[in-house]
């Protein structure tokens, strides 16, 4: 019971993981995009289209690896697309990155609906089996064993997108904090001016980390839909909520990538605990406030006790005129 | 690094501030943006739905203008969410929880039609009394939605874009945990309720079922306009956004009225669910408060104009109204094609603001040649 906890945990938590992982490098160059939930469809729909065309190209051979490239691919170019709109609107053109986020959202949540619901999904199930292929272990016995299994289970029973998910956090880590680009975009998230006197390109870094951020969180879309809900569960999908929860996980996470991936294994377990616990069909129903309560009490506590390790870049929200200064 | 400093390089265009602001110009620059969303809608529609131009056309206006009263409700009830959340944007306080606050006031309401319902229909005092309970009540619940995200906003700074997300979501889940209450654990949603007797039904208006809620909406948007524009408080609020600096400088209390244009917000989505609960949908669904985000959009880009944003609340009631008849005549299985050109609208509106705002030079081209010799 408790492996099985874990493991679905970690497996839902996924989701959160990868829009938290991408709205942390776009918010890290001082653009808070609100747009996440949008830009998760648009990464579910974009893999959608992907594996249609896959199967469009190879007909019914399955070649696990392809069609897992075909999704992931599609996902990040529409995702992407989604951030190149919010970029190019917010920086280019200076519009209030609020609005545009809920503009960008209402886009893309409508956007996925619409043309999702006109789609084949006939075989998505069949394909989501390529994105589920966990890792085989043995099946030993005795003590040992129990325990050798229930860890394999929590941590190696998964498809290859939670693996990557975990990935991206240390790659992400390591190019934010240790190398020369990270300072770069973390300077620019503090204070464009200082970071444009010094002759580095606001605008180019901008542009690209919330082009790569929303790739990233897009993968979140594709995740739920081939991964966790098995392909079945394309157009009624509850992206939109996991998307405003990955939102407010960047704030819990204190935009650090390893405390994202504790927080969203966390949010994970949240919003599968009530499943596990012993109660009827109507009082699970009133347990689904359970991880938006929590969401709140996160934000209230992270903004009581503000330290000074865990403020949002300076110039988060505001955008980057030059002539301004 | 060194390689580019050392060639001189010219910009293709240097953006500057625009000082002269001239109304026609504003007016055509939106009115061919918003024409080209359009287009790329209908583009995006002919891929999916694969029909001639004239039928798809044909099919939204007539959609559109099938039941007008229909339209003009619409209109009023995207209005009226846009007015509620007017006050608090002013004040940048970025109230995204106008879709909680009117499920949690509709759902009161209905609450109380649902268990008071034949204790109502016994005599029409009784009824009288319901109906101004079920007001109380949801204006209670929508003010306590409105205000717990705004008390901690100005004691702690906490994030209320979030936090009155999440309320929400809360509300949401409330919503459909009340409707399996209701229905002792049966249905997902408890229906019309009080169908045959009509307790706690609002009368109707002209012998129309919508006219008393279109000119309360009405009203209130003639009141938040008066109130924006004409006394201290609606100042104060615009004073808090436009510089907080400036606010405390000169002695405002700006929690107090962070706290106090937040109840009035929550008044007013509380009217607009009771409303919902008492005169149009008798009943309350996930779906009661769905206008919450259009409505934050439009009231921003129409500049918080009332008569600006009603003439955009009629487009937006004429494109949802269409489409659903373009959904539902060519069997698209989604009624989500508005939220699509909604969305290209917002967009090709945010691109104007940037021409009418900003004025473009473009420079002249230096050859390369003679600059790095």
């Amino acid at each position: 019971m408790l492996v099985t906890f874990l493991a679905g945990a970690i497996s839902m938590g996924v989701i959160y993981l990868y829009a938290c992982l991408g709205e942390t490098i776009i918010e890290k160059v001082g653009n808070l995009n609100l747009g996440i939930p949008g830009i998760m469809c648009l990464g579910a729909l974009g893999g959608a289209i992907g594996i249609n065309l896959y199967y469009a190209i190879f007909g019914e051979v399955t070649i696990g690896i392809l069609i897992v490239f075909f999704g992931i691919l599609f996902s990040m170019v529409f995702a992407g697309l989604g951030g190149l709109i919010y970029s190019f609107l917010t920086v280019s053109l200076q519009a209030n990155q609020n609005v545009t986020g809920l503009a960008l959202t209402t886009f893309g949540v409508g956007l996925m609906k619409f043309i999702g619901s006109n789609m084949n999904v006939s075989r998505f199930p069949q394909a989501s089996l390529s994105f589920k292929n966990g890792i085989n272990f043995g099946n030993p016995e005795g003590f040992l064993g129990t325990i050798y299994k229930g860890f394999c289970e929590i941590f190696l029973s998964h498809g290859i997108l939670v693996y990557l998910s975990f990935a991206l956090a240390v790659i992400i880590f390591i190019v934010v904090y240790k190398t020369r680009t990270g300072l770069y975009i973390r300077a620019i998230g503090e204070s464009p001016q200082t970071a444009d006197s010094q002759g580095i390109d606001v605008r180019g870094y901008k542009y690209i980390c919330i082009i790569v951020g929303s790739g990233i969180a897009g993968l979140g879309g594709l995740y739920y839909v081939f991964d966790r809900s098995g392909g079945t569960t394309f157009v009624e999908a509850a992206i939109e909520a996991f998307g405003w929860m990955s939102v407010a996980l960047v704030i819990f996470s204190m935009w650090k990538p390893f405390r994202g991936a504790l927080g969203s294994i966390l949010f994970g377990g949240l919003y599968i605990l009530p499943q596990f616990l012993p109660i009827s069909n109507t009082q699970l129903k009133i347990f689904a406030i359970l991880p938006y309560v929590v969401t709140v009490i996160v934000l209230i506590f992270t903004s009581i006790f503000d330290r000074k390790d865990s403020q949002p870049p300076k110039s988060l929200g505001i955008n980057y005129f030059r002539e301004e200064r | 690094m060194k390689e580019k400093t050392e060639k001189l390089r010219t910009p293709l265009f240097t953006i500057s501030k625009r000082t002269d602001f001239s109304f026609k110009r504003g007016l055509l620059i939106r009115a061919i943006m918003i024409s080209a969303s359009l287009l790329v809608a209908l583009i995006i529609s002919l891929i999916i739905i694969k029909k001639p131009v004239g039928q798809i056309l044909s099919a939204l206006f007539r959609g559109a203008f099938l039941m007008p009263d229909k339209l003009l409700l619409d209109t009023c009830l995207l209005l009226g969410f846009g007015i509620a959340v007017v006050p608090a944007f002013r004040m940048k306080y970025w109230n995204m929880g106008a879709n909680g606050q009117v499920l949690v006031s509709a759902l009161s309401s209905v609450v109380l039609m649902f268990y008071l319902g034949e204790w109502g229909s016994r005599s029409g005092l009784n009824n009288v009394l319901l109906i101004l309970l079920m007001f109380a009540s949801s204006i209670i619940s929508s003010v306590i939605w409105a205000v717990i995200p705004a008390i901690f906003k100005a004691k702690f700074g906490t994030n209320e874009t979030l936090f009155t997300l999440m309320m929400n979501y809360i509300a949401i889940a409330l919503v459909s945990y009340i409707n399996f209450v209701m229905t002792k654990g049966t249905k997902e949603s408890v229906g019309i309720v009080n169908s045959l007797h009509h307790t706690g039904w609002f009368p109707t208006l002209f012998g129309n079922d919508y006219m008393f809620s279109i000119v309360i909406i009405v009203l209130m948007t003639l009141f938040v306009t008066f109130y924006m524009t004409k006394t201290k408080h609606g100042f104060e609020a615009i004073v808090c956004g436009d510089s907080i600096k400036t606010a405390k400088y000169v002695g405002m209390n700006t929690n107090k009225i962070t706290i106090r244009t937040l109840i009035l917000s929550g008044i007013l989505t509380g009217i607009i669910g009771f409303l919902y609960a008492s005169a149009i949908n008798h009943t309350v669904t996930e779906a009661t408060g769905g206008l919450g985000f259009t409505a934050v959009l439009l009231s921003w880009l129409s500049n918080f104009n009332p008569l600006v944003m009603a003439l955009v609340c009629f487009f937006l009631a004429f494109l949802t109204n269409g489409t659903s008849k373009v959904s539902s005549q060519f069997r698209l299985g989604s009624n989500d094609l508005s939220n699509v050109i909604i969305g290209l609208i917002f967009f090709s509106i945010l691109v104007s603001e940037f021409f009418i705002r900003y004025k473009i030079r473009f420079n002249k081209r230096i050859k390369r040649q003679e600059v790095s010799e």
